[in-house]
């Protein structure tokens, strides 16, 4: 048996050569896996093989053995040593794309070949000027597979008057006269944080996207994720995400919408929401925003008949950012089931729209806002009233009643009350979902039959 | 008025040009102390947005006043957007430090037309002439060339871009009559000849004559903003590639834009007909489809939305197959669904050392899903007559509604 460990392509053809020469089957040659280069070694001193001459292989094999010897995968080098020592028992073996052994190279090949081009799109300068005046231009690049080397040249050819350097964890290429080195990795710290052309390029990428054919898939196939973090204009997507959204959800509604001139007329008045939308993130009417996560907006059917109004949003809410998908919701979901309504048909949001909280052992336990904070936070309800103008308005809990009512009845007694909105939408009250899972088991069940009971007749007055 | 904000303006009103491409340049590279910048060949995309279209280049107008009206452009003459307008300097320094940075390929350059045809061909060739004499840019350049604009201009147009495009917009002189008044399909068309005749005089001239816009021209066709069908589209592009030696045509999806005149459809843009647009522009170009085969594969002149132009054909032509993968010519091969190009060079070299057998079309690549009801192997052959055409079909829909957008 015969044993190395190899970090990199040269030394890997040290170790293979005399292999080759010698005849020695893959199978009796183990590719250790290792930090440091361990030179060829041999468990039986009888079998010890001297170093030989270079052995003539194939440009093509050659080229395909270094290009997949920066295939992030401890496989590869025994892969690589199958390949050259069947090649010289088949020299038609490339030809061959279903053999499994080519098969697997090549498409390590394309993997490597795809992150030197990703390499070559990716990589984002910044430009420092240092003390002489001179500008420097620095990147931070993490590529998926080791192809530092293989892609730097192309970066010498573009910019052969600039003096650059790409770092990345496994090491450094640096461009000065004229002369390109590879060196250690210096501290990240030490690269610059940010460029002023950033925030232009940022521009740039926002207004270049048609939000109106959004396709995340297609995005994340081309830029996968991963080289987000690296991407100064990746800070943007979200954001365009949202709007592609909206775009997405206004169109939807207009296809509803027989008569062009009333669609046309809508479409002004919805192209007012991405900017409202943005109004409650930014809102610092009260404190409540300064602990939340983010400001959680309504969702759901902006043409909607029917309007639930909770309390405000909870734990789970404030992480992902959207109305009544905690448990609360869930019992929510269930008890619309139950009264045969469907959410998204609905337009769903809180009387306030941060969470407010308070901590309890490690975690956020609900508190419930205060009459100032609602009152602060009417301005975003009422907006959103006047936008989706619904029949019916649900409220869900006393807060919601406040809120939408300006009653401080208790839900027992609000119930049996007849109250409108002052857009004339009909209000119904109704228990939070949440009191339904504060409650015992006895009076959990008569709270859901009440829930469900008052959120169909919802949907009557709506029909 | 600020940089940033003439940016934003003037990005925006670029972005309903589908082109981004920056391939088919010669190779180039920059030289110590002269220049910056290199073209491989290739094209690289350095960014991708959440609309899934590619950045490549620095898609910009020059300027979005225009002095025409034409319905379906957001920067007609009486649409109330915005307006800006870079100087020529602004272009070249935001061009350079955007490249300096690797954000970009190069420029994309086009304009509304202010004054007169010459004097915005000349502001724009005055752009690139800029970038590639003053600073030696040898990145990439694709300029909008402006329909009756004089030949010299487009000539030196042709000198410093490595692209040049007209587009002609609208699939039928009727739509464009009705939704580009002021335009001409002949102006246009005229533009595109010219510009093909000048490549032409650069190819017989050959290396010493001027440089002529080396990665030729191309254009776009707008989809959906008016009635026209997919035959008379594709019927259009065949027309286009053999007249004018286009390298390409963009199809591109009508968006609706603000404020859209009342004559223009107001939905989503039809992305799923754009993408078979596509699929059926890449038969005739790479697959030795001619026209009337591909008006097989559009059934009362329309492209199936459920299935692939190439699957269409097949279910139409069934007495052909099933195709034997380790004896059928290579034309033929190119007619079998779920083989791409790649895939087939594949079998034709593989199949010299090995009869190939199902398994090895899989380890191949072949989308087996649509390619197994058409071809045979050593070991496989697709069972005779358990379906009819319409089952088939039925079968092969993978997604039976337009493409989903989340």
């Amino acid at each position: 048996m015969y044993s190395a460990s190899v970090q990199q392509y040269v030394q890997w053809r040290e170790v293979a050569r005399p292999l080759l020469t010698a005849g020695i089957v893959p199978e009796d040659m183990e590719w250790r896996v290792g930090p440091r280069f361990e030179p060829l070694a041999w468990t039986d001193p009888a079998t010890a093989i001297a170093n030989t001459a270079p052995l003539r292989l194939s440009r093509r094999l050659v080229e395909l053995l270094e290009t997949i010897s920066c295939f992030r995968h401890d496989g590869r080098w025994d892969l690589m040593y199958r390949l050259a020592w069947r090649w010289l028992r088949h020299p038609h073996l490339l030809e061959d794309a279903a053999d499994p052994d080519v098969h697997r190279a090549m498409q390590m090949e394309n993997a490597v070949n795809r992150e030197v081009h990703k390499m070559h799109a990716f990589v984002r300068f910044r430009e420092m000027t240092d003390e002489q005046g001179e500008k420097k231009y620095f990147a931070w690049f993490e590529p998926t597979h080791e192809v530092l080397r293989l892609g730097a040249p192309f970066f010498c050819k573009r910019f052969p008057n600039m003096e650059w350097m790409i770092a990345t964890p496994d090491g450094t290429a640096l461009w000065q006269d004229g002369a390109l080195q590879f060196i250690e990795t210096p501290d990240k710290s030490s690269l610059p944080k940010a460029d002023a052309h950033e925030g232009l390029w940022r521009t740039y990428y926002r207004n270049i996207c048609n939000v109106s054919r959004i396709n995340p898939p297609a995005m994340r196939r081309e830029m996968p994720q991963r080289y987000w973090r690296n991407l100064p204009e990746s800070i943007e997507i979200q954001n365009l995400l949202r709007d592609g959204q909206a775009s997405f959800e206004q169109r939807q509604r207009e296809a509803i919408d027989v008569e062009l001139t009333k669609a046309r007329a809508m479409q002004r008045a919805l192209a007012d929401l991405p900017d409202y939308s943005g109004g409650p993130a930014a809102c610092r009417r009260c404190d409540i925003w300064r602990h939340a996560t983010q400001a959680v907006l309504g969702e759901g059917s902006n043409s909607a008949a029917i309007m639930l109004v909770g309390e405000q949003p909870g734990d789970e809410e404030d992480l992902r950012g959207r109305p009544f998908v905690g448990p609360a919701g869930r019992v929510l979901d269930a008890a619309l089931r139950d009264a045969g309504l469907e959410r998204k048909e609905l337009y769903i949001t809180n009387a306030v729209k941060h969470f407010k909280w308070q901590p309890r052992g490690k975690r956020r336990l609900h508190k419930r806002p205060e009459a100032a904070e609602i009152a602060a936070c009417n301005h975003w309800l009422e907006a959103e009233v006047s936008q989706v103008k619904p029949r019916i308005i649900v409220a869900l809990g006393a807060s919601a009643l406040r809120a939408i009512g300006g009653l401080t009845d208790s839900i027992d007694s609000a119930r049996q009350l007849q109250i409108s909105h002052a857009s004339g939408a009909h209000i119904v009250c109704t228990y939070h979902p949440s009191a339904i899972l504060r409650a015992d088991a006895a009076n959990a069940d008569t709270l859901r039959t009440h829930l469900v009971d008052d959120l169909r007749r919802a949907r009557e007055l709506a029909a | 008025m600020e940089l940033e904000t003439k940016l934003a303006i003037l990005a925006d009103a670029a972005k309903y040009d589908a082109s981004c491409a920056s391939s088919g340049a010669p190779k180039r590279s920059a030289a110590p102390g002269k220049g910056m910048g290199s073209t491989t060949g290739m094209g690289i995309c350095h960014s991708y947005t959440p609309d899934g279209r590619c950045v490549s280049l620095l898609k910009i107008l020059l300027t979005n006043f225009c002095l025409y009206d034409c319905l379906y452009c957001i920067n007609r003459r009486s649409s109330d957007i915005p307006r800006a307008r870079f100087s020529v300097q602004e272009v070249v320094d935001l061009t350079l430090s955007f490249y300096r940075r690797n954000y970009i390929e190069g420029l994309f350059l086009s304009s509304g037309i202010i004054r007169n045809a010459d004097y915005t061909m000349e502001q724009l060739v005055l752009v690139a002439r800029t970038l590639r004499e003053e600073h030696e840019f040898r990145g990439y350049i694709h300029l909008k060339t402006i329909p009756e604009a004089s030949p010299e201009l487009v000539e030196a147009a042709g000198r410093y871009a490595d692209r040049l495009s007209v587009n002609i917009e609208l699939p039928t002189r009727e739509a464009l009559t009705t939704l580009a008044p002021e335009k001409s399909d002949v102006s246009i068309k005229r533009a595109m000849g010219e510009i093909r005749l000048k490549l032409d005089e650069k190819a017989e001239a050959g290396a010493k004559a001027p440089k002529f816009s080396p990665a030729g021209q191309s254009t776009q066709l707008i989809v959906g903003a008016d009635d026209s069908s997919d035959a008379s589209i594709m019927e259009t592009a065949d027309t286009l590639y053999r007249s004018y030696k286009l390298r390409r045509i963009y199809y591109s999806a009508f968006s609706p834009i603000q404020r859209a005149s009342v004559r223009l459809p107001n939905r989503a843009p039809p992305l799923m007909r754009e993408h078979r647009l596509y699929q059926a522009d890449w038969l005739m170009r790479y697959y030795d489809f001619s026209l009337s085969e591909l008006s097989q594969a559009m059934p009362g002149g329309k492209l199936d939305l459920n299935v692939d132009p190439k699957t269409t054909w097949a279910l139409a032509n069934r007495d052909q197959f099933p195709v034997d993968v380790n004896t059928a010519e290579r034309h033929m091969l190119l007619r079998v669904p779920g083989l791409g190009v790649r895939v087939i060079d594949r079998i034709i070299s593989s199949r010299r050392h090995r009869r190939l057998r199902y398994q090895d079309l899989k380890t191949m690549g072949a989308t087996l899903k649509r390619a197994r009801h058409f071809i045979c192997t050593v070991d496989y052959r697709p069972s005779q007559g358990e379906r009819d055409s319409d089952g088939l079909r039925r079968a092969l829909i993978s997604n039976p509604q337009q493409q989903s957008l989340f």
